[in-house]
């Protein structure tokens, strides 16, 4: 498999039923540039034109809009374009090889004095990941005595995979993980949150991954643009290798069909748009993506 | 530290004085006392404060009085939050204050300041480099995990590194004499207003004492803090605009906000006054946007900024946190410093003090075990959460039974970087004043810490003591319990004697900008102004209606229609209420009174206008704040012990006190904005009422009633002007003349539409936009009232264009509210919604 090239559009909509008489926002839309994945071009477009629009690097190095509306609007629009070489993996990941759990668990322990790895972060609970009931049990049976890290988790994420029911209605982002956790469905934020929850409530250091995923169209059907949505799945640090992504939604090690955005805690470090609304009332919410490989033929709009 | 028995230099006897009052003073065994050394001898400071002659039983007893009252009177209230509707809490407050003596208070003070620079350097550490972390100083779950520790602010500078402003300590004294800080206030402290409240009313019981005491003084204190913030507030050559930024009225410190924001010369802003545009920070005052430089706040970290961090915060600012980050307003403290209070850092300050300021932790911290740590657990003493979203009560892990000990040892093993264990320290005991003698209760000190600006720390010399109640070991505002001033004393001569009264400080030197009248402030302004209106003829009309119902021939035929008709509209009297026996009609009366909250008579707009006033208490005088107390509490709250004879008192007390409250807008309160806008809600008011008693009066279509006249000049209070010019028996025409047409009466409804439009034209931005048209209803109302000559005015008896000019007066007052709303206040309304799109 050689380099893959994407073209990514994300389109949010907001349509207010009142004139919202300013806001402002926060949009992570920006992929950001990794040894793997570089990012050729990215257009951050809004209507109407905002005020105020700046860029910065924040505390996990993910690339943040913020934008500043000051002229009452109805409806506001973010398109956000961007064009993404990903690399393929040299060789697969072998997640037999690498540091026991346990082995782990232990370097997050505090002892006086010894310096600490920054990964650190991400073994604690976070708003949207908070540890509390089954967790810890229902991740115990793919952590046996001195498996290895890596083994362990993927075996977790075959189980969710198996055990839990994809199902778009049936959560929002703020439903708790173990509110997931006995009603076995959700969409990926949930799976990817409800893993995480079980590796930390075992100590273990693992982060949110936010981005998209290359999907296949229906068989003999073309592609439509704006049919996607954007993409969560979880990352995983062993000490041997490093972050290694899973994705519990699809079940797969993350290789040259995703495209990472941005990475956090939890959902809440890098949503993609949020923002605070005054005067405008209860707003429609309408989200479009597509992610096309450079150089395929004949792709849609979607009606 | 000094040795603090130093004080307790060898008294052969105590002040018999002293030693009278003592009789009954017990501290339990195993406490420290403030007041008596081991061999029961008074301490030096108590010695000499004895010595002043100011300490007998019928002084103190009186003292405690005059404390109690003025509390009373100044309304300083602590207001739990879950009691937000019911009666609030007068702070308690002891006569007697806390003594410590100079030599023991150097050496305390000098640990505070290392203490507030250390924890200073941590927050710079934190929020940039995270050395301390990365080095294993710190335990990176106590700040990783921490919900204060706040990520968007990671990598913000503020100007001149100065992350804390304000910093307060709890501190508490153990057996050994000792003093150990037990708590750490970073995020916004409250408290330190209080202190001075305490001080202003305390001193001034002990004069001689106060000043042979040489008690160190606290202005010099807020004019640090203040001095900070003006110099450190962004404003490259404007003069710097300073605000408190308040959760509300609601909030449980609120009147300490007041109190604050009045002594420091600030505005005092709530979140929705303020915007921020292009990364700067603005207030939305009557006049425009006028920019913020700097902000004290008192709304928690997270609060702060909805879109930064919490989403559901409506205290906040949205934007807040980036126009930080650029640097355009300076904000004390910095958010995010709430991650200095976990009691889990205790036991890591040691080593975080030798590795910052290269010296070691002077002033030692009540013995506290991050159970996360391995190497010091400890199961006897008292657990607490380590981070403050666990909401869970102190548990004496020495006296919970077997099984609960089992349970929680389970609870710190499976979870334990969420616990710290603390030592059990029993605290030291302070006199107090207590039915008439001395009696012993658990003390903690708060103290407070300013920042110069320039690295170092200014102390307060002195600080909120608290007291626990008779019965408790947990000294606390919201279990009860009380306070005390606190006295430094000095070796010298200090720089006053007396403590300052209240001041506005800014007022001297003019560095900070005028306060502007924000748009908040100006609606509860011009509400306080209708309000106390309303109540005023809410009083008047059941004063003048009460009266003739001691009569029974009084209140008959017109003048019982009319009367009744207008206590119906003014929400006097339910509408349902039957009106031909005299004595029902007394009662429904004599409740309406009392009603808060019900129907809309004068109890319920004594209540609103006592709630308006409090939300904007920086503008008004003590005086002010006195009289509006004395009115709340004038009513009773149930009619039955009422007749009618009190109820005629409690008229005539409650009208005393607010033609004095209308009195001390006039005498009183600088004639700004703020004052047009309550002026514009009296007047509007009184247009109204007086245009809807003429009104009903004129629709009587009955022959000339003089008692119904008489009744009309009564409840406008104008009848004796009318007796001054008229000999003989009021008539329609006169009446008409005195309470319509006459520009000189204050009660006429031309007098008011002649304010009104004054007023209003001086309004900012009144020539254009909403107040165009009610602009022009104004002046046409102008010139109708204006027009008729003596003989065109008798024209006008039972006349159309009377009944039309009537009608437009009340109209005309409608309008211009709703202009007004739309014009000035509305945006504020504005509630932030958060959006959020996957």
């Amino acid at each position: 498999m050689t380099l893959c090239r994407y073209q990514i559009e994300h389109e949010t909509t907001y349509a207010h039923a009142g004139r919202a008489s300013t806001s402002q926002h926060i949009a992570c839309l920006k992929p950001r540039t990794l040894r793997r994945q570089t990012v050729h071009r990215h257009d951050l477009a809004i209507e109407p034109a905002p005020d105020a629009l700046h860029e910065r690097v924040d505390y996990f190095g993910n690339h943040v809009h913020r934008f500043e509306m000051l002229s009452p609007y109805v409806e506001l629009r973010v398109t956000s374009r961007s064009l993404v070489d990903v690399s393929p993996r040299g060789a697969p990941v072998d997640p037999e090889a690498g540091t026991a759990w346990e082995h782990v668990r232990g370097l997050a322990t505090f002892h006086a004095g010894r310096p600490v790895d920054r990964d650190i972060e991400f073994r604690h609970p976070s708003p949207y990941v908070v540890v509390e009931g089954e967790l810890a049990a229902y991740a115990g049976p793919s952590f046996p005595v001195g498996r290895p890290l890596l083994a362990a988790a993927a075996d977790l994420m075959h189980r969710i995979h198996r055990e839990f029911r994809f199902d778009p209605g049936a959560t929002t982002i703020t439903t708790p993980v173990a509110r997931v956790l006995v009603d076995r469905h959700g969409v990926c934020q949930d799976f990817a949150h409800l893993m995480i929850g079980c590796l930390r409530a075992l100590g273990l250091p693992a982060r949110y991954v936010s981005g998209y995923l290359l999907t296949d169209p229906p068989p003999g059907q073309p592609r439509l643009v704006g049919a996607d949505a954007s993409h969560a799945w979880v990352s995983v640090h062993d000490p041997a290798f490093g972050w290694v992504d899973f994705d519990p939604t699809n079940d797969v090690l993350p290789d040259a069909r995703h495209i990472v955005t941005a990475w956090g805690r939890d959902y809440g470090d890098v949503s993609p748009l949020r923002g605070v609304v005054l005067g405008g009332r209860q707003q429609r919410l309408a989200v479009g993506v597509s992610v096309i490989p450079v150089g395929e033929p004949s792709v849609e709009p979607i009606a | 530290m000094a040795d603090p028995t130093a004080d307790q230099t060898a008294h052969a006897r105590t002040d018999s004085r002293l030693a009278a009052l003592l009789d009954g003073y017990r501290v339990p065994a195993g406490h420290f006392d403030e007041l008596c050394a081991v061999d029961g001898t008074a301490r030096a400071q108590w010695e000499a404060l004895a010595g002043s002659g100011d300490l007998t039983r019928e002084h103190l007893s009186r003292a405690q009085a005059r404390v109690d009252r003025q509390i009373h009177e100044n309304g300083v209230t602590y207001n739990v939050y879950a009691a937000a509707d019911g009666p609030s809490r007068p702070w308690t407050l002891d006569v007697l204050p806390l003594l410590l003596g100079a030599q023991e208070w150097d050496g305390l003070a000098s640990g505070l300041r290392q203490r507030a620079r250390l924890l200073n350097a941590i927050a710079a550490d934190l929020y940039g480099p995270q050395s301390l972390v990365s080095d294993g100083v710190l335990p990176a779950a106590l700040v990783l995990r921490h919900p204060g520790f706040l990520r968007e602010c990671h990598g913000i500078c503020p100007p001149g590194d100065v992350f804390l402003h304000l910093v307060a300590f709890d501190l508490a004294r153990g057996p050994d004499g000792q003093w150990r800080v037990i708590g750490t206030r970073t995020q916004s402290p409250s408290g330190a207003g209080y202190a001075l409240e305490n001080r202003t009313i305390v001193a001034r019981q002990f004069p001689h004492a106060y000043r042979r005491l040489r008690v160190q003084p606290l202005a010099a204190f807020f004019e640090t803090l203040q001095d900070t913030l003006l110099a450190g507030a962004p404003a490259h050559g404007e003069t710097p605009h300073v605000v408190l930024l308040t959760p509300g009225p609601y909030n449980e410190t609120y009147f300490e906000h007041v109190y604050l924001a009045k002594q420091l010369g600030f505005s005092l802003v709530e979140g929705g006054d303020l915007t921020v545009r292009h990364d700067r920070v603005f207030l939305k005052t009557v006049s425009g946007l006028r920019r913020v430089h700097a902000i004290l706040r008192r709304t928690d970290d997270d609060y702060c900024d909805p879109l930064a961090l919490r989403p559901d915060s409506t205290l906040g600012v949205p934007g807040l946190v980036h126009a930080w980050r650029a640097g355009t307003v300076l904000v004390a403290n910095a958010l995010g410093a709430g991650v200095l209070e976990s009691p889990g850092l205790h036991a890591f300050l040691p080593a975080a003090c030798e590795r910052l300021l290269s010296s070691p932790l002077e002033l030692v911290s009540l013995r506290t075990s991050w159970c996360g740590d391995e190497t010091a657990r400890d199961d006897a003493g008292v657990v607490k959460p380590a981070f403050p979203d666990a909401a869970m009560e102190p548990v004496f892990l020495a006296s919970v039974g077997d099984a609960a000990h089992g349970e929680w040892a389970a609870r710190l093993k499976a979870d334990p970087d969420a616990f710290v264990v603390e030592e059990f320290l029993p605290l030291s005991q302070t006199p107090v004043w207590h039915d008439d003698h001395f009696a012993s209760r658990a003390l903690m000190l708060r103290v407070f810490l300013a920042s110069d600006g320039r690295g170092q720390y200014r102390v307060m010399p002195g600080g909120l003591a608290r007291i626990a109640g008779s019965d408790r070991q947990i000294v606390s505002g919201q279990r009860g319990g009380g306070s005390k001033d606190t006295w430094i004393l000095s070796d010298s001569p200090v720089e006053a004697a007396l403590p300052l009264e209240p001041r506005f400080i800014a007022a001297d030197g003019g560095r900070q900008a005028d306060t502007a009248t924000s748009s908040r402030a100006a609606e509860h302004l011009f509400w306080l102004g209708r309000y106390a209106e309303r109540s005023e003829n809410s009083a008047r009309l059941l004063r003048s209606v009460l009266a003739r119902l001691t009569d029974p021939d009084e209140l008959t035929g017109g003048l019982r229609e009319v009367a009744l008709r207008v206590c119906r509209l003014a929400g006097a009297l339910a509408r349902e209420t039957a009106d031909t026996d005299s004595l029902v009609v007394e009662r429904a009366l004599v409740e309406g009174l009392v009603d808060a909250h019900g129907r809309q008579g004068l109890a319920f707009n004594v209540a609103q206008t006592v709630r308006v006033a409090g939300a904007v208490r920086d503008r008004l005088s003590s005086d002010n704040w006195r009289l509006l107390n004395r009115l709340s509490q004038a009513l009773p709250r149930t009619p039955e012990s009422v007749d009618l004879d009190d109820a005629l008192e409690l008229l005539d007390e409650t009208i005393i006190a607010l033609v004095a409250i209308g009195g001390l807008e006039m005498a009183h309160m600088t004639r700004n904005d703020g004052w047009r806008f309550l002026s514009i809600g009296r007047h509007l008011e009184r247009l109204s009422f007086v245009g809807t008693a003429l009104d009903e009066v004129a629709a009587e279509a009955t022959a000339a009633e003089p008692a119904l006249f008489e009744w009309l000049l009564d409840l406008s209070d104008s009848l004796i002007t009318y007796r001054s010019r008229h000999m003989h028996a009021p008539e329609w025409s006169g009446v008409l003349d005195l309470l319509l047409f006459d520009a000189h009466n204050p009660r006429s409804a031309l007098f008011q539409i002649a304010k009104l439009d004054k007023h209003v034209k001086l309004l900012p931005g009144a020539e254009s936009g909403e107040l165009t048209a009610t602009r022009a209803d104004i002046e046409q109302l102008l010139v109708a009232c204006h027009a008729p000559d003596s003989t065109q005015r008798e024209l006008f008896r039972r006349s159309a264009p009377v009944d039309d000019l009537l009608v437009a007066c009340q109209q005309t007052a409608h309008r211009l509210s709703d202009a007004l709303t739309l014009r000035y206040f509305s945006h504020i309304y504005d509630r932030p919604l958060p959006v959020m799109a996957i």
